[in-house]
């Protein structure tokens, strides 16, 4: 049994004819021990896709609008509060964007961490647990850190406080929204370096949700890319990443720079992530798109399995047999 | 530190003495002559002139402000020029009651405007939430004088269950404590609210929840602390200034404290009194300036590191 | 002497008015001693402390009536015209009307235990003309002109030549003039050695020969009077204690009357019921059998400058009389409509005199005989006081219908004062006089006298100037026989009158709301209210 399933999400901000559709039918899922990369550029609704699963979007504005999310079987959007908070941290644990935005400003990381095992493994909550958790992160000299309040730490120590905050309550799924984005090239590798070697020790599946393909190769088994409220392609990292089904896949594996090639200027996708409520006719990416064709404009391509566990949601493109 | 310690107390000195040349030069620039309250209006130019020369009312601006300043280095208020009593003797004497008023209103606008503030962010926009800002906004709306003149009507006078005014002990100070907390607790609500709903937005809040903690968990761990660091600094500036004088509730029950006291001395033109009452809530103002500063980095431990 | 006090625009150094407790003596009322009436505690409540409680430094006719408990003068009254022995035994004017004996009681004690002299009162009588004691009264006490005064003020001489002490019994003033008024000048005595104590000021710590002495004073608080153990004068003391609170204002004193805690409802020498509750006590079967009425030696007026026209023409002036209704508002039993300047209550009070009655039509017909444009415009001054709000809107409202468009302009107590002495500054301005005697000499001289428009602070707002009037102020002031000098004054009335230099108003009367428990005669027109003449029966 998968660990996570999403089927047919749909999410709206507002209500009626106000509502606005942020995230239109997705559909995902990830087996135990299983790490999986969600990647888009920013308002293609992955962050509020991976805020769902543990039903933190804030609701008002965010509407369920449709769908199903399954956590270990449990049907996370119908229920009720206590279950939930017995969810979150205990079964699925967030690191979120900006590190030091998200740790509490007057209360001490040892404080938190401890938390975080009151609230789930109160028998571990002890300061020898926590001293040891920041070891598990590479905190250097743990025994004084836990003192410390989150604005004496580096970008990096915040972050590394964070996964130890959640990991404290042994969760099975780890989501990561953008952890390594607000942070140093240098310190992003060892981030992810971190959570390779954590997935590893604590056999723990991990969804990463990133605008950065560059990460993507170190530490995925599976990628689904998304665009405005859908996902566009769906697979194994290998295959993707060598041979992108979707024209947007594939601008953005073009994007990315490489130390090796010597060009003068970065390449960009031309024009910008359309707004919420302002879609394109059509195929929503088709206004951007290398390869558009006229008919791009009036039907909207469904995900459609090219291969078993392969899905691309564009007729045109290069079909990677 | 010690620099930081030494700015501040040269800057805080600076306004304090900017302040008395401000007040100094604007009480003389009234029209009026102190002499004739005290000799009376039709008073003859020699009794007149037995005054000015006794107060050296003639001179200069400068070297008036000259002279009191040397007092003031020795400590020395002065007397009131109408009632010859010494200034310092006349503020100790009133301050008890309004420190007391102040205290206790205090206590009770707080203790009622964190709780509301605290369940209107929780049930943002419900019925609760609106009701409560509604009578928020007409709570600080209203006048001082006329609600102490109408609480004072009906829950001394009528009903009887409070003294209407004077102060014979602390029990008197009830009514006249909950008409300033009344007048108060409306801004603090919404302060506390507006806080709370900033800060339950923001994501260490969010990082909480994703933890599991439980809603009141984190409006009381996670929350509150965060927003009430920004209503501690306006709590003490607004304490400091209600230290200053509470006018019209202390006028309207009877009270003796300052406000009575500063109102008065301006009538008459009383100048050493007029500088007296004004340096010494200038000086409570600044003093809590001090005090706000120390506890917000007691509080907040960002601020205490940066120094 | 005084301007009116309070809500009226001037004070004046009061006059101090002799008070005679042997009164009670002579009168109907009961002698004997403290037995008679039981003691308890009078409780009473003021806005403000009392200036000070040294008579040569009291000028505010709000606070005489601390007076009264603290100190004995020399003569007393009760009836504001007849004048009764008090700390004096007895005493005689000379028949050139210019010297007054007095023989003292032997037995009277300060309340440090010393016996009264006639030193003491001499040493009172120096205090206030030595303008280095900065005494409000020095201006009324000068108008007396007592023998060497000017010398004395000028420190040429150390004493007061005019007055002097036969032995310790026998005090003699002399005056330059005759004056009958004199004795209605209070007169008390101080010790010298208590007033030039170093440390603690007398003002606030007197010692008198009253019936009471303080107890305790907490400035901004509380002002206690207890029994001064020495008093030997001769009328009874009721009370065991005086418990005066100070704060608050007029609206709060009224609630806290009305629910039996104070025993007076209010102080203030004149109208002690605020305006917004009048009518409701007036109507209140509770307590309009205890609303007590005294009128009062004063007159309201508005002034009106003659030197300023369109206000120089007679007839605009007349026209403004005729003009004003002044009867509105006259049921309410706070003042009298006044037809000239002398209050009814003075025995000068001309019933004869026909004044100006309200007849607008007359108005008009006079401001058409002067060919001026109309409408008119004039601006009228007037305090911040309740009464001169409606009085000032009541009279734009009558000229108005006159062609006079009248414009107001509030200002403070002293703004007003000083605005109104400059000349060419003011044209109107509401006005008013009170005076400690019954004598017209004040009321009519202070601010009658053309001679004293050119004085720097001068009474004479009005700028009027008539010299046959001026002549014959100083023949009345003069003049020692009774019916002539009432025949004068009634002429100078009538000639002011007929000059129209004020908007002649009202004379006010004085309302009192005393608790049913509180007995005895509470009110005079001198010296308005007597706390050391009731006591409480329950």
């Amino acid at each position: 049994m998968p660990l996570l399933e999403i089927r047919n999400l749909q999410i709206d901000f507002g209500r009626g004819a106000k509502a606005l559709r942020a995230v239109d039918g997705v559909s995902l899922s990830l087996e135990p021990g299983q790490t999986l990369c969600l990647v888009g550029e920013s308002g293609s609704g992955k962050s509020v896709t991976a805020l769902s699963i543990a039903r933190l979007l804030a609701s008002p504005p965010a509407v369920y609008a449709g769908g199903e999310i399954l956590l270990a079987g449990r049907e996370v959007l119908r229920m009720r509060a206590a279950e939930l908070r017995q969810i979150r941290g205990g079964l699925v644990s967030y690191v979120f964007q900006e590190p030091g935005a998200s740790l509490n400003p007057v209360l001490r990381i040892g404080n938190q961490i401890q938390e975080a095992l009151q609230l789930h493994r109160p028998q571990a909550a002890t300061e020898a647990e926590v001293i040891r958790l920041l070891k598990l992160v590479g905190i250097p000299a743990p025994e004084t850190r836990i003192k410390s309040y989150p604005h004496e730490l580096s970008g990096g120590m915040q972050q590394r406080v964070m996964i130890a905050m959640a990991l404290a309550p042994q969760p099975k799924l780890l989501v990561a929204d953008e952890p390594t984005t607000a942070l140093d090239v240098t310190i992003q590798a060892q981030i992810i370096e971190l959570l390779v070697h954590l997935r590893q020790q604590l056999g723990m599946a991990i969804l990463l949700i990133t605008h950065n393909l560059g990460i993507v190769g170190d530490i995925a088994d599976e990628v689904a890319v998304m665009y405005a409220g859908q996902i566009v392609e769906r697979g194994p990292a290998p295959e993707l990443l060598r041979r992108p089904g979707h024209p947007y896949t594939r601008a953005l594996m073009n994007s990315v720079p490489s130390l090796d090639s010597e060009t003068d200027r970065l390449t960009t996708i031309a024009g910008g992530v359309p707004q919420l409520g302002a879609f394109p006719a059509g195929c929503r990416f088709h206004p951007r798109c290398a390869i558009a064709r006229p008919e791009c404009a009036h039907a909207s391509p469904p995900l459609v399995a090219v291969e078993p566990r392969r899905w691309v949601r564009c007729p045109y493109g290069n079909s990677p047999a | 530190m010690l620099t930081r310690l030494l700015t501040r107390f040269w800057w805080s000195t600076v306004t304090l003495l900017g302040t008395a040349f401000l007040t100094f030069f604007l009480v003389n620039a009234v029209p009026g002559d102190v002499a004739k309250v005290i000799a009376g209006s039709k008073a003859s130019g020699e009794v007149l002139q037995e005054i000015h020369a006794k107060y050296h009312l003639d001179d200069p601006v400068l070297k008036r402000l000259g002279f009191y300043f040397i007092q003031l280095a020795h400590g020395d208020l002065g007397h009131s020029y109408v009632t010859d009593q010494a200034v310092a003797e006349a503020i100790r004497i009133r301050f008890p009651t309004t420190a007391a008023l102040t205290g206790l209103a205090v206590l009770m606008w707080v203790a009622l405007a964190v709780p509301l503030g605290v369940l209107t962010a929780r049930f943002r926009n419900s019925w609760f939430d609106r009701t409560i800002l509604v009578v928020a906004t007409v709570s600080l709306s209203l006048p001082s004088f006329w609600l102490a003149r109408v609480l004072q009507y009906w829950l001394a006078y009528k009903l009887g269950w409070f003294p209407v005014g004077f102060f014979r002990g602390l029990v008197d100070l009830l009514l006249p404590a909950a008409t300033l907390a009344l007048l108060m607790v409306g801004y603090y609500a919404r302060l506390v609210h507006t806080n709370m709903v900033e800060v339950l937005d923001s994501p260490y809040v969010r990082a909480a929840r994703a933890k599991g903690a439980s809603e009141t968990r984190v409006l009381f761990k996670h929350a509150l602390r965060n927003a009430l660091i920004p209503v501690i600094t306006m709590l003490g500036m607004d304490v400091a200034s209600l230290l200053g004088g509470v006018l019209f509730i202390e006028n309207v029950f009877a009270l003796p404290g300052i406000g009575n006291l500063a109102v008065q001395s301006v009538l008459n033109l009383d100048v050493p009194m007029i500088m007296g009452t004004v340096l010494f809530s200038a000086t409570l103002v600044v003093g809590a300036n001090w005090v706000v500063d120390l506890l917000y980095g007691w509080i907040d431990p960002r601020i205490k590191s940066a120094g | 002497m005084k301007p009116a006090p309070a809500n009226l625009t001037r004070f004046r150094p009061w006059l101090l008015a002799v008070a005679s407790l042997a009164a009670m003596a002579f009168a109907s009322a009961p002698a004997a001693g403290d037995a008679l009436h039981p003691g308890g505690t009078f409780h009473l409540a003021r806005a403000d402390d009392p200036q000070s409680l040294d008579p040569v430094l009291q000028q505010l006719a709000d606070d005489f009536l601390f007076l009264s408990l603290l100190y004995l003068p020399l003569l007393d009254n009760t009836n504001g015209v007849d004048l009764v022995a008090c700390a004096a035994r007895d005493w005689n004017t000379s028949s050139d009307g210019r010297t007054f004996t007095f023989h003292l009681r032997p037995d009277l004690r300060f309340s440090n235990g010393r016996t009264v002299v006639a030193a003491d009162y001499a040493y009172f009588l120096e205090r206030e003309a030595d303008p280095r004691n900065a005494s409000p009264n020095f201006a009324l006490l000068g108008a007396y002109h007592i023998r060497g005064a000017a010398d004395f003020a000028a420190h040429r001489t150390k004493h007061l030549a005019g007055v002097h002490t036969d032995g310790t019994q026998t005090l003699v003033v002399e005056l330059d003039q005759p004056d009958p008024t004199f004795p209605f000048y209070y007169i008390f005595a101080l010790p010298q050695e208590e007033v030039e104590r170093p440390g603690d000021a007398f003002a606030r710590h007197p010692t008198g020969d009253g019936p009471y002495m303080v107890d305790e004073w907490t400035r901004g608080v509380r002002l206690v009077f207890k029994p001064n153990p020495f008093y030997t004068g001769p009328a009874p003391r009721h009370f065991d204690r005086i418990e005066i609170m100070i704060g608050g204002d007029e609206a709060t004193h009224l609630l806290m009357f009305e629910r039996g805690e104070l025993d007076l409802a209010n102080s203030t020498a004149i109208a002690s019921i605020p305006e917004p509750d009048q009518a409701r006590i007036l109507r209140d079967p509770r307590w309009k059998r205890y609303v007590e009425r005294s009128p009062l030696f004063a007159a309201h007026f508005a002034n009106l400058n003659t030197q300023m026209p369109p206000l120089d023409d007679r007839r605009v002036r007349q026209a403004i009389n005729y003009a004003v209704d002044k009867t509105r508002r006259a049921a309410s039993g706070r003042f009298t409509p006044a037809k000239g300047l002398i209050p009814p209550c003075m025995p000068a009070y001309n019933t004869n005199l026909a004044g100006y009655p309200f007849d607008p039509p007359k108005a008009r017909r006079l401001l058409a005989e002067t060919g001026l444009p109309l409408p008119l415009h004039l601006t009228l001054w007037y305090a911040t006081d309740q009464d001169s709000i409606m009085q000032a809107q009541e009279i734009q409202a009558d000229l108005h219908a006159v062609g006079i468009e009248l414009n107001l302009r509030q200002a403070s107590f002293s703004e007003l004062n000083d605005a109104a002495e400059i000349p060419g500054k003011v044209q109107m301005s509401l006005s008013g006089w009170f005076t400690s005697m019954p004598d017209p000499k004040d009321i009519l001289g202070s601010q009658f006298d053309g001679r004293t428009i050119t004085n720097a602070a001068t009474y004479n707002t009005s700028f009027y100037n008539n010299p046959e009037v001026n002549r014959l102020l100083d023949e009345a002031s003069r003049t020692l026989e009774p019916g002539r000098r009432l025949a004068l004054y009634r002429k100078i009335e009538e000639m002011i009158v007929g000059d129209a230099p004020c908007l002649f108003l009202k004379h006010p009367i004085l309302c009192e709301l005393r608790q049913p428990w509180l007995k005895g005669p509470l009110l005079e027109p001198l010296w308005p209210i007597r706390l050391d003449r009731v006591w409480i029966e329950r």
